[in-house]
């Protein structure tokens, strides 16, 4: 087949000498472990909030979710400028003819399409969602989690067949030194790191509080919100005002019980409170601490005559909503801190952080400390 | 005689990842009460085809006249503040569009974030401003 004429007449254009193999393998190696640490952190959340029956996530340490998701959003970004300047510096082959020499080479060459595909649509839907923005008919977590699975493969083929070169124009015994483009690889690099530093700067605030004036892309201020805590749905988007402010409210723990329980709000406050700082700690990536009072969940599964290694299934006053319902496994129920909240910094709860009674444990996703709990199911 | 020895790596890298490719498309096959699979491939290799036909000849292309206009000195400087600055308003994006926002849910989004980005990128040109500056002076002196 025949050089198309554009591309002969593009590939005699003068270009950088930075487009190169060093430089991709190094740009490229941070940006590896980039996708590694935000895959692992990914799946992992993933786990947590679809547990399969093998998965048991701890209760301990209370502010681990908080850092491995704060972690998976802000390693998102900051490989945004590490994806950039890595195809960037590999752009000429786009161009290259032919455009593959052997059956392996074309192999090769198609898992490219996934893994920059992949890889350019993980940080964009990413991005989007930060911004809860959604310009698709898909579930984004869905379709986030699958196409996570595509790109890391494909990354993993990648790695193989450029093994050899990345070894070779890593492993030079002087470190690049004798090299006359090494400075101004050192000059690149320190170029992606600054723009990948800036844009650290600018949304980790959400996550880390220090930084929160100066994060101007971050979703959150951290202590901004009602009783100083952000907030997520409202009482009103979740269609609740009226159930959560009845005073025929009762919460039903029911199930595989002894005796069914049906406790009004001022039955619950006269039990035996317990107090604890607990994180509340988004998906989204933003976290702030908070301090509870509630009743502990275990108190009321013994009440109940619950099993002692009882799992419960939270149910929210929400009619709908896919966060309307979450699980409890045995190891968050037995947890002393896991609360059937009744105040939040030692005020009565706000009407959007899950007045009369909210779900609160340490170490769960923000999607799974349900709000407005109407009835405890025992399984 | 050398023996040529086939390399393992490309063959160790295709069984491992393969499956694992295999496994985002067959899960996503598998999932569509939730994910309509023909839309998300648009949206994969549309977003391939957005980079290798809008965004990369663009920045070649901004990268050269940079390379023609500007004196030796300033061109890095310059090229680094409008790739950062680039970075930065291509995140900015969705915040910009505002239609996240939720009446109901103030906390959410709350931010001047037109303003935010145009802060940021002042900052970034300084920065350059000041790496160009070091590096005429030196120059001249050199």
């Amino acid at each position: 087949m025949k050089q198309p004429a554009v591309l002969r007449r593009l590939s005699a254009v003068p270009r950088s000498d930075l487009h190169d193999r060093r430089l991709a393998a190094l740009v490229g190696s941070a940006l590896g472990v980039a996708f590694a640490l935000c895959f692992a952190t990914g799946l992992l959340s993933h786990l947590i909030q679809e547990p399969p029956g093998w998965f048991d996530w701890v209760s301990r340490p209370a502010g681990l979710y908080r850092i491995t998701q704060g972690l998976h959003v802000v390693t998102g970004f900051v490989s945004i400028p590490l994806l950039l300047a890595k195809l960037w510096i590999v752009v000429p082959k786009l161009i290259e003819w032919p455009p593959a020499r052997s059956v392996a080479q074309a192999f090769e060459r198609l898992s490219l399409l996934p893994l920059v595909g992949g890889g350019l649509f993980l940080v964009v839907s990413g991005t989007f969602n930060v911004a809860r923005t959604y310009p698709w008919q898909f579930l984004f977590p869905a379709a986030h989690y699958w196409v996570a699975w595509l790109t890391i493969g494909a990354l993993i083929v990648h790695l193989g067949a450029k093994w050899a070169v990345i070894r070779s124009s890593l492993g030079s015994p002087d470190g690049g030194r004798a090299d006359v483009l090494e400075p101004r690889r050192r000059q690149f690099l320190a170029g992606v790191g600054a723009t990948a530093a800036t844009v650290f700067v600018a949304v980790a605030g959400s996550t880390v509080g220090p930084l929160s004036r100066l994060s101007v892309l971050a979703q959150r201020r951290p202590g901004v919100g009602p009783q100083g805590l952000p907030v997520n749905k409202s009482a009103v988007g979740a269609r609740v005002v009226d159930a959560a402010t009845s005073t025929d409210y009762r919460l039903v723990v029911e199930g595989k019980v002894a005796h069914r329980l049906e406790l009004t709000l001022s039955e619950l406050a006269k039990l035996p409170q317990r107090t604890a700082e607990l994180p509340l700690a988004c998906v989204e990536g933003w976290s702030t601490s908070a301090v509870w009072t509630g009743v502990p969940l275990r108190d009321l599964l013994d009440m109940a005559g619950a099993a002692p290694d009882a799992e419960v299934r939270v149910e929210s006053l929400q009619p709908r909503g896919s966060y309307r319902v979450a699980d409890v496994s045995a190891t968050h129920a037995n947890d002393r801190d896991t609360l059937l909240a009744l105040r939040l910094n030692d005020e009565e709860l706000h009407l959007d952080h899950g007045y009369p009674v909210r779900l609160i444990g340490p170490n769960r996703p923000g999607v799974l400390q349900t709000k407005w709990v109407a009835r405890l199911v025992v399984t | 005689m050398t023996v040529q020895r086939r390399p393992i790596a490309p063959i160790v890298g295709a069984i491992l990842g393969v499956p694992l490719m295999a496994a985002g498309v067959v899960g996503v096959l598998g999932d569509s009460a939730r994910v309509d699979p023909w839309e998300l491939a648009r949206w994969v290799v549309g977003a391939d085809l957005a980079h290798d036909l809008v965004l990369a000849p663009l920045v070649l292309v901004l990268g050269a006249v940079i390379g023609r206009v500007l004196p030796a000195s300033v061109r890095d400087p310059v090229r680094w503040a409008a790739a950062t600055s680039a970075v930065l308003a291509l995140i900015a994006i969705p915040f910009l569009g505002g239609r996240g926002r939720n009446a109901s849910v103030p906390s959410l989004l709350n931010r001047n974030y037109g303003a935010g980005l145009l802060g940021a990128i002042a900052v970034v040109w300084a920065l350059a401003a000041l790496w160009g500056t070091v590096r005429m002076v030196r120059r001249r002196r050199g």
